[in-house]
């Protein structure tokens, strides 16, 4: 893959947001999948760059809300009955995994994973049991030109903020992704609340410690919302956060 | 066949399938003509991009067996065949030989055998020809009653085996996908014990239909062929079906974990 140059730990540790240190893992792989055999296959988390997995087919495109949760470690296809690329876990980041279906064929569901590259996908099987599956009311919105975030449920707008995107050598990466956790960072600023998504940026490899993932989150000084002035990251009003603290993770996330 | 010791024996097999990494394992292949890369890894029972696909085996659950043989052709016809496969004593099978080609797939294993289910075959086969499929069963018997040589689409037959509990069969099994139609000659889902329900598919093939020109082209009657929320489908595009949410219930609000993560802020 050609990669495009890449900023990382030139920066000046001051600017990257102190959320907290690097969570810790590196994309290891996975060699069990609990109750369903042994996958030799990378795990599907934020750390992880899964060769091989298929893009998502359209990233533009709304979905009927349903995600899912494995009960236990789960081999992700590149297509039905296809040959294995990563193993979902049952967690992220400390919390339940619950990634969005986005697709059906049979017992088989697509789902989008957090891994990069970013609109990475794969297939996982309903057989068997150990899939946990709801619905999911929201759709977040990021219209990253005209920097305005949109929280919709079943289908009405509830909220819409102005908010900070990314800026002109960071900028916030386009495309359908998810909303992966939820965190509560041990130090409340300058967000008391964090909301990594399943995408990265696409001009730093990795920052400040994390591999670089893109995620909503709190600012302290109201005055960055409406700017490009982030490092990809869409920083929202505490009334937004608030509203966004509630959704549920899995939730679609169109960053346009 | 001793169905007292059915659900012991499975378990043990799941033990010793685990030990012996099964997926390690490696079939004898007796010939694999026009097969060579294309099977290998390719995915069968749900064709993508036009294509046909077939293969003879496959295990899902605590006992895990990829497709084998494994073929897809978007183009001509793939081949491949295998003698002698057998998985943790939980199903063997004499012969397997599958052909796909994007109109007409075949899949057949001969000289079936699953010991603990009672389950066995001369010949399973399946077929699938411009959309249109049927399997036949030859020889095949489950507790000693006979199945039926031809199946009508989605017969399923329960079957409730001492100490192990309910089976559930499904011969010629029929599915619209959105490339054309899956065939599956035999599935069958039985427990294991705690260890959850082990899904196995024998001869199991995918073809498009007479006329459908693979992935966004027009659906078989009664397919689902939509695309949900104006989906962009441009040529070779994947055709989409959303995910059914009927009886699911709502996500739940997620409790914030104490967790650091550093984010491009």
């Amino acid at each position: 893959m050609n990669r495009r140059a890449v900023r990382s730990g030139a920066l000046p540790l001051a600017a990257a947001l102190l959320l907290g240190g690097c969570g810790g893992r590196s994309g290891g792989h996975a060699d069990a999948a609990a109750g369903r055999g042994k996958v030799n296959a990378p795990e599907a988390t934020t750390f992880a760059t899964l060769p091989g997995v298929p893009a998502d087919p359209a990233p533009e495109a709304d979905t009927s809300g349903l995600v899912v949760h494995p009960d236990a470690a789960r081999p992700v296809l590149d297509r039905p009955d296809g040959r294995p690329v990563a193993v979902l876990p049952p967690t992220e980041l400390g919390g339940p995994t619950w990634v969005p279906a986005v697709q059906a064929d049979g017992d088989w569901l697509r789902v989008l994973l957090p891994s990069r590259p970013n609109g990475a996908t794969g297939w996982i099987t309903t057989r068997g049991g150990g899939l946990r599956t709801a619905r999911t009311p929201y759709v977040i919105r990021v219209d990253v030109t005209h920097r305005a975030l949109t929280l919709l449920k079943d289908g009405h707008q509830v909220g819409r903020w102005t908010v900070a995107v990314g800026g002109p050598s960071t900028p916030t990466p386009p495309g359908r992704t998810f909303v992966m956790a939820s965190l509560a960072p041990a130090k409340r600023t300058p967000s008391p609340l964090v909301l990594p998504l399943g995408t990265h940026s696409a001009t730093l490899d990795n920052f400040g410690g994390g591999p670089g993932t893109v995620a909503l989150h709190g600012w302290p000084d109201a005055s960055v919302f409406g700017k490009p002035v982030t490092h990809g990251c869409v920083r929202v009003p505490p009334d937004a956060l608030q509203q966004l603290s509630g959704v549920p993770i899995g939730t679609l996330v169109h960053l346009t | 066949m001793r169905f007292g010791t059915a659900t012991a024996r499975l378990t043990r097999a799941v033990v010793l399938a685990a030990a012996g990494g099964l997926l390690a394992a490696s079939p004898a292949f007796a010939a694999v003509p026009g097969d060579a890369a294309g099977g290998a890894g390719r995915g069968p029972g749900a064709a993508s991009g036009g294509e046909g696909s077939a293969f003879g085996l496959a295990l899902s659950g605590p006992v895990p067996l990829a497709p084998k043989p494994a073929v897809a052709s978007a183009k001509g016809v793939q081949r491949a065949s295998m003698l002698n496969e057998q998985r943790a004593k939980i199903v063997r099978a004499g012969a397997l030989d599958v052909a796909a080609s994007p109109e007409r797939s075949q899949a057949r294993v001969a000289q079936l055998r699953v010991p603990d289910l009672r389950l066995a075959a001369d010949t399973v086969r399946a077929r699938c020809t411009g959309g249109t499929g049927a399997s036949d069963l030859v020889g095949a018997t489950i507790d000693g009653k006979r199945l039926p040589v031809a199946p009508a689409p989605n017969t399923t037959i329960p079957v409730d085996l001492p100490k192990l509990g309910r089976v559930a069969l499904t011969l010629n099994k029929q599915e619209r996908t959105p490339n054309g139609t899956r065939v599956t000659a035999m599935e069958l889902t039985a427990p294991l014990a705690h260890l959850g329900p082990e899904n196995v598919r024998v001869s199991s093939v995918t073809c498009k239909g007479a006329g459908q020109d693979g992935p966004g082209g027009q659906g078989l009657p009664g397919g689902h062929q939509g695309r949900p929320g104006g989906a962009p489908g441009g040529k070779g595009a994947p055709a989409m079906r959303p995910p059914s949410t009927s009886g699911v219930g709502e996500a739940p609000r997620p409790k914030p974990i104490r967790h650091e993560l550093a984010v491009t802020g």
